[in-house]
């Protein structure tokens, strides 16, 4: 994984670098320690390209996103925050996950029907919807109308219905399209064909035969999943005032603050990279295929005819 | 060109596709359009008539300091699409290394697909918050972020449809008549790219229509007093539990932007699709 | 000694978009105890088809039949349930490529225990020491092993030998075998015929088995029913068939079997034409268009079965005349 990182920060910095008006340089012009100014001068190279992309990799690992206001109280307010957005961000999983799935499957099994036809304008509609439109109509129903769920604030669980039916919105559409074309893939497969002429039930053959299958496929697409619900929560975060990552992400925005920024954008995409890790392990779980297939890079056949 | 008309009429039956395009047309219009009939200015600040609900005066109501929001969604609709079409227009820059692996394959095609993979792992808002980041704040610099990540779907693309054309079996046999064999070829790489590329730009078009609300919604987008849709429904936020329509207008126009968008998209895959098919 | 499976007047169409498929038309068979019967055809003629029919299978399709019976049971009254419990436990089916059959995620034991399970009310253990025993007796020599591994790390055979394992270990009365031994090497499919024949020998088991290759139904079927276009044109004993075909096609078919005697410079022989277009089929006899002894009543009239004596049946205009000719 570090090489694709790495290879990834590589991209990012080049680009950075040549379009105008970028102030990589800052950033990569000091810091990372004498030793390795030491090592840049002895070989002539103190400002080549290099030398700053080396500069600006240490400067990252080392959390030093330059001085920043707040960057000394950084590290503890990050980690709290984290662990805040992650709560936040698991719930909204975890509903778009309950919706997504059997709405998924059931569009997948009854393909044609008046069931599909309904999913697909839901998916439509919820893809259509902006996160903050949402959240806008979330709390005239539920703060004004109905006066049932507190808007801003956090702490006891009624604060966090709404944000999480926020977070989940960006994903339900995603999971739910995921889920459809894995299972309707798995239904036109051979094997279903020879379950049901074992016999078996249409109910155990799809929720324990051609489940295990298609989710091994839908884990695997988790990661752009995260990206979507990591949208969703930096909406929701912003609108209805939760302390979590997203939050400083967005006040340093607005105040202009880079370095705080930088900060947010390189933990939030280090989460990334082990979602990332986390989908493939995962996947490799659900499905043995795909588990041989990573271990040992192809099929592996033994046993005669 | 049959073909086109062919499609044309297909998408024509879909009377919802039909209807969403003409719903688009006349919110461009009115973003077009509109200013020339608007007595206001978008940034003529009038405080003693703020968060005014919509009357004859001001058929949308006017916003925090009292600048005319229907104006102001005018105007704000020619910086949101400007900034849309730039990046997804950007993005079509992914076509050529997209044809260009599928036409060399090997090495190339190696090199090509690892970058365009490494680019496309990077989630697009990050890249969009880190690249304004350096880029300093304001003026819609994003754009340019913002159609460099979209660039990979297109790479691969441009790369699987062009790697359809060169592996048929009539390319080979031009290839054996020595019919000037590049020629052809490429002719008929741009027709078989052509329906795929534009079924995803009209729902990557509704993608990045969000994305860059949504950026203006942050506060990310341009600079106040510029207006930009995601911009006046962040205005609007301040007010959301007195007076809610502030919100809710420019978020629905955002909707039913997006919505037909993704309608039109879904009318032209389906007449493409089916185009394809027959021909 | 009462059939087994009757079949009348089976009809399949497929509706759609394009237009309506005429897959199959008036598929008629009676199979006892213990029987082979083979159905030959060329792709596309309908008799895979026909057989899931049987055992409604087919997804999106139109079934219509005068009858159709297991057991003296009428499966047309049948409810889903009471027909779901008969697959996989009183009829079983192998499938024509073992390669996508299995369930890739669950372990070999787990199909196969599942499979007697839902028969019958075995323990999970009993069941275990069931599968183990017909692994081995479908000739896996390691049962143990490949009970415990996955279907992609077995080849091509051997997943064939556990789909034929799993699906005899609820002891059938009736297996439908479709092309089995189609997708695999010519060595293998001597010891999977041999299998099948020696199952169906010991437990008295029928089976129904679909083919394109006449060398395999002259092996092992007591009788054959030969398709066309959908439709069963000529069906009888196995010598009947060989000996005195009496239909153009299944004669154009039994030439059409390369000869390795020596003699240079032998063409050949082929059926011309190509099979029908399945949303058209032709008015009068299926076969027509390509038939060489094709006459005028052929085209406009669908032939009715000719009795040629001892259960052999003709579906052609000309068949009385051309009874007893042919090699």
């Amino acid at each position: 994984m570090a090489p694709t990182f790495l290879a990834i920060m590589l991209v990012v910095f080049l680009l950075m670098s040549v379009l105008p008006g970028s102030n990589i340089n800052e950033f990569s012009s000091n810091g990372g320690g004498d030793w390795l100014d030491g090592i840049f001068s002895s070989l002539n190279m103190t400002d080549s390209i290099v030398a700053r992309y080396v500069r600006y990799i240490v400067n990252l690992a080392k959390g030093d996103f330059g001085e920043g206001r707040s960057s000394a109280g950084l590290g503890s307010n990050i980690f709290y925050r984290l662990g805040f957005t992650a709560k936040l961000a698991l719930f909204g999983f975890l509903l778009s996950a309950i919706i997504g799935i059997p709405a998924g499957t059931l569009a997948a099994v009854k393909r044609g029907g008046r069931a599909d036809k309904a999913v697909s304008v839901l998916t439509l509609v919820m893809s259509s919807l902006p996160s903050y439109a949402l959240a806008v109509v979330l709390v005239l129903i539920f703060c004004l109308y109905f006066n049932l769920l507190p808007p801003f604030g956090f702490g006891t669980p009624e604060y966090y219905i709404m944000p999480t039916m926020v977070v989940a919105a960006g994903g339900v559409a995603m999971t739910t399209r995921m889920t459809r074309s894995a299972v309707s893939g798995e239904l036109g497969s051979q094997y279903v064909m020879v379950l049901r002429a074992k016999g078996l039930t249409g109910r155990r053959i799809v929720w324990l035969h051609v489940m295990k299958n298609a989710l091994g496929t839908v884990v695997a697409s988790l990661t752009n999943l995260a990206s979507q619900l990591l949208c969703g929560t930096l909406i929701a975060e912003n609108f209805f005032s939760m302390p979590g990552i997203c939050q400083l992400l967005t006040k340093s925005i607005s105040g202009r603050n880079q370095h705080t920024v930088l900060g947010c954008v390189a933990v939030l995409s280090v989460i990334l990279m082990m979602v990332n890790i986390v989908s493939d392990f995962a996947a490799a779980l659900l499905s043995p295929r795909i588990k041989d297939a990573m271990v040992y890079g192809g099929g592996r056949q033994n046993g005669e005819s | 060109m049959e073909r086109a008309k062919r499609v044309i009429r297909l998408f024509m039956k879909n009377r919802l596709a039909a209807a969403s395009l003409v719903v688009f047309i006349i919110v461009l219009l009115f973003c077009i359009l509109g200013p020339l009939f608007t007595p206001y200015d978008y940034s003529t600040i009038d405080v003693k008539n703020c968060w005014q609900s919509p009357s004859l005066q001001h058929p949308m109501g006017t916003d925090g300091i009292g600048r005319d929001t229907m104006t102001r969604l005018m105007y704000g609709g020619r910086t949101t699409f400007s900034i849309t079409f730039t990046a997804v227009l950007i993005s079509l820059l992914g076509i050529l290394p997209g044809v260009a692996a599928g036409f060399w394959g090997g090495r190339v095609d190696n090199i090509i697909s690892r970058i365009n993979d490494a680019l496309g792992a990077i989630p697009t808002f990050l890249m969009v918050i880190f690249a304004e980041n350096m880029m300093g704040w304001g003026g819609g610099n994003y754009r340019y972020a913002m159609g460099v990540a979209l660039i990979p779907p297109i790479v691969r693309i441009a790369r699987s449809a062009t790697m359809e054309v060169v592996g048929k079996e009539y390319v080979e046999a031009a290839r054996a008549l020595g019919v000037g064999s590049t020629g052809i070829i490429l002719t008929h790489i741009m027709r078989n790219i052509l329906s795929p590329i534009i079924v995803h730009v009209s729902s990557s078009l509704a993608d990045t229509l969000v994305m860059c609300t949504l950026m203006g919604y942050l506060g990310i987008g341009v600079n106040p007093p510029e207006p930009e849709w995601g911009n006046i429904v962040h205005g609007g936020y301040a007010v959301i539990l007195s007076k809610p329509i502030q919100m809710i207008i420019p978020s629905s126009l955002i909707v039913i932007c997006v919505l037909s968008l993704n309608l039109i998209g879904n009318g032209l895959r389906d007449g493409l699709e089916t185009g394809k098919e027959r021909s | 000694m009462s059939e087994l499976l009757k079949v009348k007047n089976l009809s399949v169409q497929f509706p759609t978009d394009k237009g309506t498929v005429y897959a199959v038309k008036d598929f008629s068979l009676n199979l006892n105890p213990g029987e082979i019967m083979g159905i030959v055809g060329e792709s596309g003629s309908g008799k895979s088809t026909a057989a899931y029919a049987i055992m409604d299978l087919l997804q999106g399709a139109r079934v219509t039949a005068g009858e159709i019976s297991f057991q003296g049971r009428d499966m047309l009254s049948m409810s889903g349930e009471e027909k779901r419990s008969l697959r996989g436990g009183q009829v079983g089916m192998i499938f024509q490529d073992p390669m996508g059959c299995l369930d890739p995620s669950v372990k070999i034991e787990g199909q196969m225990v599942e499979m007697l399970r839902q028969h019958s009310n075995v323990t999970k253990g009993e069941a275990r020491k069931i599968s183990t025993e017909m692994l081995r007796s479908v000739g896996i020599t390691d049962p143990e092993g490949v009970m415990k591994g996955y279907q992609h790390q077995l080849s091509g055979g051997m997943r064939q030998r556990v789909m034929i394992a799993m699906m005899l270990s609820t002891q059938p009365k009736l297996l439908i075998a479709d092309e089995p031994t189609t997708a695999l090497d010519v060595t293998i499919q001597d010891q999977i015929l041999e299998l099948l024949t020696k199952t169906c020998r010991e437990n008295h088991m029928a089976m129904l088995f679909i083919t394109h290759n006449f060398g395999i139904v002259a092996r092992i079927c007591n009788r054959v029913s030969v398709m066309y276009g959908g439709m069963i044109v000529e069906e009888g004993l196995s010598e009947d068939i060989f000996y005195s075909p009496g239909h153009p096609y299944t004669r154009g078919l039994l030439e059409a079997i390369p000869d390795l005697e020596p003699g240079a410079g032998r063409r050949l022989k082929t059926i011309s034409g190509t099979p029908n277009d399945p949303f058209a089929p032709p008015s009068g006899c299926v076969f027509a268009p390509r038939c060489p002894d094709c006459t005028g009543i052929c085209k406009t009239e669908i032939p009715k079965r000719q009795d040629m004596g001892g259960g052999h049946g003709v579906w052609c205009h000309l068949a009385r005349q051309e009874g007893r000719k042919g090699e």
